[in-house]
């Protein structure tokens, strides 16, 4: 059961192993809390998705089932959209149209009609938290290369809290700007990509 | 037959059921919202014209406001923008009556100029700088004036630069307060609209009707430009609808020609007026011969509702 | 496919031959860059170069590849990196910026012959997009000079007069003068480390011209364009500078002449080297008429290296060749 859930994780990690979901990822992961705040909403939004398509998958008729899972997720994703403008207005503009667009979030899409349209209920949620999680991870963990090296901070907050100065205050006066730049997105996912890979192959070799 | 309805029926229960959950969930939360932007709004307002126990009543809405205390202005704050290099950037500004800049406040939400440089407009040393400066002092040292450049970013900083300069010229003339001469031809009219109630100014050319402590309606002037010039319409508005309109008479300034356009001043073309929503004096028809005239009395109408609110 | 991806192979030619041959052709510009910016323009110069020789040989040696790291190849990205730098960046600007050039653009891509990218130049796009402030802010003035080639204007390079203070007077009226067209021409101006002399540099690419170790269909094409559009612009009132301001300013010659002619990432047909070397002057006077920056070449050449594979479609029919 719990295969499931890992699955999502690291082995068929959405982001750096099946590469759906790359247009928010390049995106927002320019810092690590921006990267956080849209893999919650992902986590959210994927996993209620989930929830609702897999307990009424008997009656959602098949030459249906696209447009009702368009509904379903647009539903949530509006939801997470006026909850973040009402109770985060910071995160809410940082990460702009990215909110509205996990719409059309291949991810979500994918797991709706991949997974939890054929699998249980609990399969589903679990599967949806652990894809999630996998979305989560590596977005992250691309905010985090980014905004160090792009920024010279950790975890800064948009008006809030100023961030670790991971590499000292010396950095912040020359950070690699390229880094947040939208070429730097594309060079960080290739060397994490590759870097999967290259593991995955000495694992199996 | 089935094939068709159950479909039908599926996807409107799920349609259904998924706008009743976002009407409730707007409900939550739009006024959070609105709460949120109006707090951001003032919090604004404040950095760039900090005055204890101020009001900032707006003057042209989200553009300009006027900065009074104990009735008395102290100065205006404007939002203004510019091309920069990747985009407009936004300055809000705060100038006192004597024309010196009281703060600038260039907010990040929405600019993007490269980050480490044109960004850097939004650090607190380049928004520094304007204060105390005049108009005319308002550019960058290599143009002349008196503000460091970011160093880089010429594009950027002179985009931010202009953009203040600019906004002080476009609305000096709102510095001084207008002088509120009780000879002006409308004033006369005002009580006219609401016979037995008491008029109360409520910011420029507005005034409410109120009678024990209740709003009857209110009454905005607006202009209108003419074939002969500009002139002037009252429209009193009570529940959303025209009650009654006055344009100008020729003795009040009235410019447009007797023949033609003073018909627009007559009963049977006024009358089409009352009773429906300023918003769409637009489709009225026009007075045949005086297509200017008229065109410009339905544009004052709508452009003056407009200006006050939509109320 | 008809494409053939490393030159060197397809003639008979010693690749090491010819990449010393292009070192050589650019000591004339090195030396001249000691005389105008001083030791350091050395100093970064030798970083640049030591940075990308280690780098292709460690990558090599980690990787267990063929060690071929002192061809000559990583030698040419590191002056060129160099040369594309203000003398006052930071000692670790050419050595992050050659690091980026033989690891990412040329090493990841498969090596000498595969690169897509004019390495150096991907290097340069690299220190650009990261530290404008310093790419862009930090002009010098050459030891013997005014750094903006006019005597009295002390505040810009030529491009940087062009793009920020075009509407002055006092530019405009000195801006094509014999006064500035001379010290353009012998690189007495404010610029990056080498590319400011266009005669040391044009010394340096006759003898590569004439060894037949680059293309001068290209160099022709590049700045012959440049100078056309200039012209026309400078006709049309585009731009307040002529033709022969613009081929000398900025790095044209130092694009035209050496990063242009990379035998890997240029056309291998005539027909696609002329293509390539017009397209990419028309691009460049574009950015610098239009663009946000002063500088155009780098960026043009960049821009024509992605459409080299196309371009090598070009050619004239052979004998009975058939139609597919």
């Amino acid at each position: 059961m719990f295969k499931t859930f890992f699955e999502g994780i690291v082995k068929n990690n959405p982001v750096l192993v099946l590469a759906i979901g790359l247009c928010p990822t390049l995106a927002v992961s320019t810092s690590a809390f921006n990267a956080l705040g849209m893999g919650a909403a992902v986590i959210f939004v994927l996993t209620f998705s989930n929830l609702i398509v897999s307990s009424f998958r008997k009656v959602i008729p098949d030459s249906l089932r696209i447009p009702i899972f368009i509904i379903v997720i647009s539903t949530f994703v509006t939801i997470v959209d006026y909850v973040m403008k009402a109770y985060l207005p910071g995160l809410s503009k940082n990460l702009g149209v990215f909110v509205p667009l996990i719409v059309v979030n291949c991810i979500i899409l994918g797991r709706a009609e991949g997974f939890a349209y054929k699998n249980p209920v609990g399969k589903a949620i679990l599967d949806g938290l652990g894809s999630g999680i996998g979305f989560t991870l590596a977005i992250f963990i691309m905010g985090t290369i980014r905004e160090i090296l792009g920024q010279g901070t950790w975890m800064s907050i948009p008006g809030g809290f100023e961030g670790f100065k991971v590499l000292g205050q010396g950095f912040l006066n020359y950070p690699v700007l390229f880094m947040i730049l939208p070429p730097g997105g594309f060079l960080v996912i290739a060397f994490l990509m590759g870097g999967m890979r290259y593991f995955e192959a000495r694992r199996s070799a | 037959m089935k094939d068709i309805l159950k479909p039908t029926f599926v996807l409107l229960i799920t349609a259904m059921v998924a706008s009743a959950l976002l009407a409730v969930v707007y409900e939550k939360t739009s006024p959070e919202i609105e709460k949120r932007a109006k707090e951001k709004l003032l919090d604004n307002l404040k950095t760039v014209f900090p005055v204890e126990g101020a009001e900032y009543k707006p003057i042209i809405k989200d553009t300009l406001w006027c900065v009074e205390k104990d009735g008395k202005r102290l100065g205006i704050i404007f939002v203004n923008g510019m091309r920069g290099y990747a985009s407009v950037i936004k300055v809000i500004v705060g100038v006192d009556t004597t024309g010196k800049i009281v703060g600038v406040h260039i907010p990040k939400e929405g600019l993007s100029e490269t980050p480490g440089l044109g960004m850097k407009v939004t650090e607190p040393w380049f928004m520094e700088q304007f204060k105390g400066k005049r108009e005319e002092e308002v550019k960058l040292k290599k143009d002349g004036g008196t503000l460091d450049a970011i160093t880089a970013a010429t594009i950027s900083s002179r985009a931010a630069t202009n953009a203040v300069r600019s906004g002080m010229e476009k609305y000096k003339k709102y510095l001084k307060e207008e002088e509120k001469s009780e000879n002006e031809w409308y004033h006369k009219h005002l009580s006219e609209f609401f016979p037995d109630a008491e008029i109360e100014e409520c910011g420029n050319n507005f005034w409410v009707a109120v009678k024990d402590n209740e709003t009857l309606g209110s009454i905005y002037l607006s202009y209108g430009e003419g074939y002969g010039g500009k002139f002037g319409v009252l429209v009193a508005v009570k529940d959303g609808k025209i009650k009654d309109i006055y344009i100008q008479s020729p003795d009040e300034g009235f410019p447009e020609t007797q023949e033609f356009g003073c018909k627009v001043r007559e009963h049977t073309y006024l009358k089409k007026f009352i009773g429906i929503s300023p918003d769409e004096a637009g489709k009225i028809d026009d007075v045949t011969g005086a297509t200017i005239t008229s065109e410009a009395v339905k544009k004052a109408v709508v452009s003056g509702y407009k200006r006050v609110g939509g109320e | 496919m008809y494409i053939s991806s490393s030159p060197h192979i397809r003639k008979d030619w010693n690749v090491k031959k010819i990449m010393y041959g292009v070192v050589i052709a650019l000591m004339p510009a090195f030396i001249g860059s000691i005389y105008f910016f001083g030791w350091r323009a050395a100093y970064l110069t030798f970083l640049s170069v030591v940075t990308a020789v280690l780098t292709e040989y460690l990558f090599q040696k980690i990787t267990k590849r063929k060690i071929t790291a002192f061809d000559g190849s990583a030698i040419i990205t590191g002056i060129l990196l160099a040369f594309n730098i203000p003398v006052k960046s930071p000692w670790w600007l050419p050595v992050v910026g050659s690091f980026f050039a033989i690891l990412v653009a040329k090493q990841f891509f498969g090596g000498l012959g595969y690169n897509i990218f004019n390495p150096a130049l991907a290097g340069r796009a690299f220190v650009m997009a990261s530290w404008p402030q310093i790419m862009t802010g930090r002009w010098s003035a050459p030891l013997h000079g005014s750094i903006s080639g006019i005597d009295g204007i002390t505040s810009a390079t030529p491009l940087n007069l062009l793009k920020l203070h075009a509407t002055d007077p006092a530019v405009l009226s000195r801006i094509n003068s014999p006064e500035m067209l001379k010290n353009l021409f012998i690189g007495n101006v404010g610029g990056c480390i080498g590319e400011t002399s266009a005669l040391l540099l044009l010394i340096g690419a006759i003898f590569l011209f004439v060894m037949r170790y680059a293309d001068w269909r290209i160099s022709v094409g590049y700045i012959g364009t440049v100078f056309v559009v200039a012209w026309i612009f400078y006709l049309t009132g585009l731009t307040p500078a002529g033709p022969l301001f613009h081929i000398l300013s900025g790095g044209v010659f130092l694009g035209g002449l050496f990063m242009a002619t990379d035998m890997v990432t240029s056309p291998v047909t005539p027909a696609g080297r002329w293509i390539f070397g017009i397209a990419g002057g028309l691009i460049c006077m574009l950015i610098r008429v239009w663009g946000g920056y002063p500088e155009g070449v780098s960026y043009s050449i960049l821009f024509m290296n992605m459409f080299v594979p196309l371009l090598d479609r070009v050619r004239p029919k052979y004998l009975g060749e058939v139609k597919k």
